[in-house]
This record gives structure tokens, sequence and C-alpha cells, in this order.
């Protein structure tokens, strides 16, 4: 088993440089999010109103915005805000889309068709525009975000989990779990459940780079986490002002929702291929 | 129970029928008649060999004995009891009597156990409460009656070579204390000088611990050594049933005749002086069987009676069963 | 009778695979013949480098990690190994002259394209020919491998045809562009028992008809006994034993083809017969040492066997060799 974690490792970073890149991005953010009152120089919403709009310097790495806040602090704890909403979105998605995508394709018939058919409608609808009802209909707050966020995002489990189920439960290790006479729920937990897990590990890894986005979207439009609070959406929306003058405002948080997003993308894929079943027997 | 004498095994007339095609509102148009109405019975300590080429229902019949398919029609009766439209809930009791072994031995073990879970987990899904203790000289000795050494417990299956892998799986099978193993080509996908082993094996463990074996197979020769009787299989259909001696000395049924013909001797002269029958055509699909005999297409002897009726197993005496119009002029 | 022409020679050919888990010798010094019109059988189990063998001498393998490190194949005379792998000379040899037939016919047809458009195509790559005259060789050539109604079934794709039909198709191809030798690996291996006899018919009777050699690449014993004139036994990426059909199944002189022998169960064998089996599993190729590999398995092993790796040495008056440090036969074997 070590040797297969070797293994996987050298997959992974077999891939080249970018997976080398995208997978230090993430680990700084992380650490950024963990360690944010360490790193921040300055509390984030801490206003300087004598010195707004500052180039960086050596004071003020990045600068300070309108209103005179450490732009840099409002990055590091933008980055734990960011992480904290999708993580836990990522949480609730999970949790929800592996118990419905084990239920429909445990159960099958009509219950099947009826979760899978709301899957294939709430596909449908564009994700930001579900999630920007959704947040407004449950009202304001740090929870809603992640609750809507979580709710949009389910489909994907439930879609995944399902088809998981369906074509592993035809294969002969559960068919022998059956005549061994296990419980069909016993075989579903111990059997399927951890087979299906590579990809789950890959899709919450995407999904987080996709929750990231979608938290930076309705901070943006104005329905994200109240203000003062930092987030990297709300500081491109408040930056977006200054675009002309201030250019960075703006400009710093959009490289870094960029940035994450595309990190968690790669990283993603790179855990696919590591996790390949095809290549574990390889040694 | 009352009955020493009663097989451990009846199979009347057992149908499995697959829909083809469907209509529009899903309606099933045609079927596809993997199973026709086969009856066999298996005595407590035999062996039973259902052999035929791919598509003629072998691993269909197979599966519904195990009850992994409801059959459509038929009855099977285990140890005097139906067990053919049992729910899952009846069925609780005679599960764990009647185990499988797979044909592929690496696709039947979840890649993420190990070895020991593997077989642990067998022996405790009879529910019954274990001393830890107990547990492990239980692994211990089924890990041992296969040949595998209980040290490789902590191992994984892709750790483990072809033949040792399907000892596993057998392990698996014996922790539910079966009394029937149905064996669907489990040495088909092994080496030529591992499936000797296994073999041997099988026939060890059923002097040993009294087993009794379906045991299914496309290979004439590996089922006609391991079998007591022998069934030939012809889309769907039992064509011929007798004691596995008789299949080389005395076949009957044309189809038989041409399959033992197809199987080479491994011995020169033998092999040298032996006739060949090569067959015309190919197996037609199941979906489209012939009428009447539904080996009529490719038979060299088949007359007009052939294509119009079905022929009946009937006895030719001393056990031997066939299925054929001809059967004393061929 | 002896004035046989050599229609293929390869001599001390070493194929290895360079892995993460070491060198791999698939092919280790192998060195074999095959005379015109003759169907010689190349028999092992799965790993044992039979397969690799006839990869290396049509120049097929993958480089890296495979890599040709020795010998020579001649096709009558001519030294296949000087040509690249990919040069238009190995592609005129490849096809033309040497066909070859896989395990499993679908994959070696092209899925999106007929039947027909396949095996006019391969026709026009090797001769000179209009696309309507290789159409109607290609009908013909159905015709020879016994496909009925060659007209229409040219208009297939590959999915409507049975496993049976396909592998003909594959013979088509090389009874089409006149091949003078046919490596068919596995041919029968996918098929159906009574597939497995039509096919195997209809290869002898084209080394007839055609005048071409044939090498069977498998693991099946019968196959080998009902069919092939001369055999050679590998094991581990060497050849272990080769002789006629006739002395290698009746006087076996290595133990790992007795012990196959004695392994497989006969048709006709007695109802109490017990299978003799050979214990142990083939090594590992990329941990081999310079011992005979066949060693722990071996029930006459000894420190000799165990220390050096014996070579191939005449044991019968006529062209029969084994590669076993002792003198065994098939009798002492109990």
């Amino acid at each position: 088993m070590k040797a297969n974690l070797k293994n996987q490792i050298k997959v992974f970073f077999g891939r080249g440089i970018l997976s080398h890149i995208c997978f230090w991005i993430i680990i700084l953010m992380i650490v950024c999010a963990v360690l944010a009152p360490l790193i921040a120089p300055y509390d984030p919403n801490k206003n300087d109103l004598r010195n707004i709009t500052a180039p960086a310097s050596a004071e003020h790495w990045l600068g300070t915005d309108y209103l005179g806040r450490d732009v840099f602090s409002r990055i590091v704890y933008g980055a734990r805000m960011s992480l904290y909403t999708s993580v836990l979105a990522g949480v609730v998605s999970a949790v929800l889309g592996i118990l419905l995508g084990l239920i429909a394709g445990y159960f099958g018939g009509i219950l099947n068709q009826v979760i899978m058919r709301i899957t294939d409608a709430l596909l449908a609808i564009p994700a930001l525009i579900f999630t920007l009802v959704l947040a407004s209909a449950i009202g304001g707050g740090v929870w809603s975000i992640i609750i809507s966020i979580g709710i949009s995002l389910t489909p994907t489990y439930i879609r995944m989990v399902n088809g998981q189920v369906l074509s592993l439960r035809e294969s002969d290790y559960i068919i022998a779990g059956k005549l061994i006479g296990r419980k069909n729920l016993a075989i579903l937990l111990k059997h399927l459940l951890p087979n299906c897990f590579p990809s789950l590990i890959v899709l919450f890894t995407t999904n987080l780079g996709t929750g990231i986005m979608q938290e930076a979207s309705m901070s943006f439009l104005g329905v994200g986490i109240d203000p003062p609070t930092a987030t990297w959406g709300a500081m491109v929306s408040d930056g977006y002002s200054y675009l002309r003058s201030v250019p960075l405002l703006a400009i710093v948080p959009g490289i870094c929702i960029i940035l994450v997003v595309v990190a968690f993308n790669v990283v993603g894929d790179g855990l696919r291929d590591a996790l390949d079943p095809r290549l574990r027997g390889k040694l | 129970m009352s009955n020493e004498k009663a097989p451990l095994l009846q199979v009347e007339n057992l149908k499995m029928y697959f829909p083809a095609q469907s209509t529009l509102f899903g309606k099933p148009r045609s079927y596809v008649k993997a199973v026709d109405g086969i009856s066999f019975s298996i005595d407590e300590g035999k062996t039973f060999g259902l052999v035929g080429e791919s598509g003629c229902g072998k691993t269909t019949a197979g599966k519904c004995i195990l009850r992994i398919y409801r059959p459509t029609e038929g009855r099977i009766l285990y140890r005097g009891t139906d067990i053919a439209r049992m729910t899952d809930r009846e069925l609780k009791a005679f599960r764990r009597e009647i185990q499988l072994i797979f044909q592929d031995p690496y696709g039947s073990l979840d890649p993420r156990q190990s070895i020991g879970d593997i077989v642990r987990e067998a022996i405790a899904a009879d529910g019954k409460h274990r001393q830890k203790g107990e547990m492990q000289d239980r692994v211990h000795e089924l890990l041992t009656l296969v040949d595998l050494d209980p040290v490789m417990a902590d191992r994984y299956p892709h750790e483990l070579s072809g033949g040792q892998r399907q000892r596993l799986g057998i392990a698996r099978a014996l922790a539910c204390d079966p009394k029937l193993i149905v064996c669907d080509e489990p040495v088909s996908a092994l080496d030529v000088s591992i499936q000797a082993q296994i073999i041997n094996l099988f026939e060890e463990l059923q002097e040993k611990l009294g087993l009794t074996y379906l045991f299914i197979a496309h290979d004439l020769a590996v089922v006609r050594h391991i079998s007591d009787v022998t069934a030939v299989m012809y889309l769907g259909h039992i064509v011929e049933t007798m004691a596995s001696g008789e299949l080389y000395r005395n076949p009957l049924h044309p189809y038989t005749k041409a399959l033992m013909s197809a199987v080479p001797i491994t011995d020169y002269d033998v092999e040298k002086q032996r006739s060949r029958i090569v067959l015309e055509g190919e197996v037609p699909s199941p979906i489209h069987a012939p009428s009447g005999c539904s080996f009529h297409p490719r038979c060299p002897y088949a007359t007009d009676i052939c294509r119009s009726e079905m022929p009946k197993l009937s006895d030719t005496g001393s056990g031997h069963f066939v299925a054929c119009h001809h059967c004393g002029e061929v | 009778m002896e004035s046989k022409k050599k229609l293929l020679e390869v001599n001390h050919l070493r194929t290895s695979f360079f892995t993460q888990a070491g060198e791999v010798k698939a092919v280790n010094d192998v060195s074999y013949y095959v005379n015109e019109q003759e169907i010689v059988a190349v028999v092992g189990e799965s790993g044992c480098g039979k397969s690799v063998t006839q990869m290396s001498c049509m120049q097929l393998i993958q480089t890296p990690p495979g890599k040709i490190l020795g010998g020579e194949v001649l096709l009558e005379g001519e030294n296949l190994l000087k040509y690249k792998p990919r040069s238009k000379e190995m592609r005129a040899i490849r096809g033309a002259k040497i066909s070859m037939i896989f395990q499993e016919p679908m994959t070696s047809l092209n899925p999106v394209l007929t039947v027909g458009s396949q095996l006019s195509e391969v026709i026009r790559t090797h001769k000179k020919v209009s696309k309507k005259e290789a159409w109607q060789l290609g009908i013909e050539a159905l015709k020879a491998v016994g496909i009925p109604e060659p007209e229409t079934r040219m208009k297939n794709y590959p999915f409507e045809m049975s496993g049976g039909m396909r592998q003909r198709v594959m013979i088509a191809v090389a009874v089409a562009c006149n091949s003078k030798l046919i490596i068919a690996d596995e041919p029968t291996t996918a098929l159906d028992v009574t597939t497995q006899a039509q096919v195997m018919e209809l290869l002898l009777s084209i080394v007839k008809s055609m005048k071409t050699s044939i090498i069977v690449v498998t693991h099946n014993l019968g196959l080998v006994t009902r069919y092939a004139d001369r055999i050679y036994v590998m094991y581990a990426g060497r050849i272990i034993e080769s002789g006629t059909c006739e002395d290698i199944l009746k006087n076996p002189r290595h133990p790992y083809t007795i012990g196959l022998l004695n392994a497989v169960p006969r048709l006709d064998a007695s109802e109490d017969e017990q299978l003799v089996a050979i214990n142990g599993a083939p090594p590992n190729l990329a941990k081999l040492k310079d011992d005979c590999a066949f060693a722990p398995r071996c029930p006459y092993a000894s420190e000799l066997c165990r220390s050096s790796c014996p070579t191939l040495r005449q044991v019968g008056d006529r062209e029969h060799f084994a590669a076993c440090h002792y003198e065994i036969g098939r009798d002492e074997h109990e």
C-alpha cells in the first residue's frame, strides 16, 4: 500500500510543471487561510481614511483600498473566507449528493427516476442563477451562501454516485457479497462507497474551484457575504469602481480567483490520473 | 430430509427468458430464451458438469440456481424446497449454502479489501457472534484449506497470482459452509499449468468436505475429468446427459459428437487416428431460435421431423439421456 | 524430403522491456526456423514471451519500453532487423510477405469501415491494382476462406459479423496478399470450440492450397497436437524444448513439457485418472537469474539447476532439442 501511494504521487507530479505549480498554489492558499492572523500585517477591516488608495509600498505591499484598508491583509483573509465557504459548501453538497445518489442507485425503480429527473432539471438551470435565487430566498449570512452553493453543486455528486452504483452493482464482487449473505445496505456501504472514493475526491477538488468561483460571483453581485468581511469577490466588486485610477484593487483579487480556480481544476485532473485504478496494479 | 436418497438439487423445467426488443410502451416484443426448459438433478457429494459453447445458457442456468436471477418458469428444489420463486427474505436460510466460484477471480474480489478482510467478511456475514481468536483461527483454517499461506492475510488481491486469487475465491465460498458450489468456468482464465492445481483442489475439497458441485465450463475435457455426470447444452436446451465416462466412449447426439471431435487429444497416435467432424455455420442467436430441434440447421442428419418437432430427452438405458429424433440410427 | 527450404530463420533474438521494476527479458536468446509449407507451433503460458518473439520479428515492439537487443530475423535469407521499424521496406514485408492474425479480430479491424473497404485497401497497398480490381480480389479472398455470400459480406461492418467470421476475414487478408508466412497469435482462443475447429481446418487448407507457412502461437497443447508439424516450447523467455510434433508429444524430454502434458485433462483418459499439477507459478521475468528458470517448480531440480542455466542440446536422433541438465523422460515422471 505504501508503494501504491508512492506510485500515485509519482503519477501526480509526473504530469509536468503545471501540476507542481498548482499544487503549491493550493498549499499556499491553505497556509494563508489557516494562519491568516499571523501572516496578515494589518487588521483587514481597519479603516485608515488618511491613507486611502495608497500605492504599493514597503508598509502596504499591495497598497490600500478606498477606505485605507491593507489590500494584502484583505487578500490573505479573503483566502480564508473563500476556502471556508467553498469547503463547507463542498461538504454540504457531497453529503447530500452521496446520500441521494446511493438511495437512487440502491432502491432503483421509481425513486431512482424521481431523484434523477430532479437532478437533470437542476443541472439544466445555470448554477449561478440558481444559487442567487436560493441565497436570496434563504436570507443573508455566510451560511445561506454555503447552503445555496452546496445545493447547487449537489446534482454533480448525485449523478456520479448513481452512475457508479449502477455499474458496480453488476460487478462480480457485489454478487459475491450477496451470495455470502450480506445485507444490501452493508454491501453498499462496505463495497460500493469505498470504490466510489477516488472519483469523489476528484469531484470534490474540482468543485472547490467552482465553489470559490460562485462565492466570488455572488459577492461581486452584492448578494454574498455581508461587508466589511473580506472576500475576493467583494474586493473585485469594490475595486471595480476604481479600475481606471487604482487598477490593482480589482486586478489582484481577480488574479487570485483565477489562479486558485485553475489550480483546483488542474489538481483535480492530476488526482484523477493518480487514483486511476488501471494504474494501481502497475508498480 | 426424510428420504436419504433424494438429490440435493433438483431442477425441473427451468426457463429463463430475457426481454429483448420492446415496443414503444416498454412491453417486450420478443424474448431471448437463454434457458428453455431444462431439468436435471445432482446427488449430494457428486459433481454435475454443464458443458456448451458461449450463449448456450449454461451460465444463466447457474445464476438461476444461485438465485441471482429469478427464473421465468420452473422449479429449483434444493433439499426438497422450491427456491425458484422465493423472495430475498425467504431465501436467507439457503443463501449461504449455495456458493459461486467465478470465472474471473480478480473481478470477484473487492480490490480495496485485504485477503484476511475478504475471508473475515464472508465468515462474519452469518451474523453469529465470535470471539476474536475464534475468527482468527477460522481464517487461518480456511486459507490453509485452499493452500494459501495464512501469512498472506495482510496482502491485497492485486499482489496475488491468478491461481492464488482463485484459491482465495474458493476460501471465501467455503467460509459460508456451503453444501452446493456452482463453479462457473473456474479455470478457463488460468494458465494451463495452474488449471490442474485448481482442479485437483476442487477434488480434494469435495473429498474432505463432502461438497456437491455444479461445474459449468466450455472445456469438454475439464468437465469430463471432474464431473460424475455431464450434460451438454445447446441453445438453452440440454441435448444429452450421461455418466461422464460415456461421453468419450459413446456420445449419441450429433452435436455432442461434433463437440468431442473438435477437442483434440494430446496424444500423438490417438489424435492422428481420430475422425474429425467439422460443423457448418455457427450457433444461431437465441432470439431467433430455429424451429423444431434447435440443432437442425447445422446437423448433417437433419430430416423433416427435426425441422418441425422438438425432440424430447429420452432414456437410452443406464441413465444416458439424449434429445434426438434419430439417435438410434446415427 | 530433407531438401525443404527454410522460409524464416530467427537466430539469437533478444528483446527486453525496460520498466521501473528493471529489465524484463521477454525474449532471451531465441532461435527457431520455419520451413516452407510448414505449420510450426510456439507453445507457452501467458507471459512466457511467445507473442513478444513474434512481434519482434515483425518489429512491432513498442519502443520504449521495449527494445530488440540483438539477433537476426532472416526471411528468405534477408535480415529484417536491418530495416527500421517504420521504413518502407518493413511495411512492405508486413502484410505482403508476412500476415498476422490476432486473438481478438475485432481490435485488428477498424469498426467504422466496411470489411470490403479495409480488405481492398490492404490489397491496394501491396498490389498495383485499381479500386475495382481490389474489390474483386477481396470478394475472391472471402470466397477462399469460406465466407458465404462474399459480395454482400464485403459491405458489412466488423460488428455485424461473428467472432469466427471476423477471424476468417483476417485470414482473407493474408490470402489476398499471397503472404508467404502467416503468424497466428492465439487465433482461436476467443472462439467457441466448434468455431475453433472451423478456423484451424481453414488455416490447414490454406497451407496446402496457397503454399504458405504458419506459425501458431498458443497455450493450447491440443491445438498443437492436431495441427502442428514442429513445436517450440517456451518458458520464461527461452525455448526450452523443440522438435517434431511426434517427438515432443510421445517423448517429451524437458520436465516442463512433461508437466504440461500431464497437467491437461484428456478426453480419452480413464475415469479415475489424476491430474499431475505443476507446482508454483511462472517466474517474474524481471527477476530472472542465471539459473534454470523452471528449477523452482521442477521435481528434479538440483544444485546444478539452481546455479547454471542449461542450453539446448540434442536429445533425439531427429531434430529434437531440450534445455535440461538431466536425461529425463516421461516414463520416469510419475
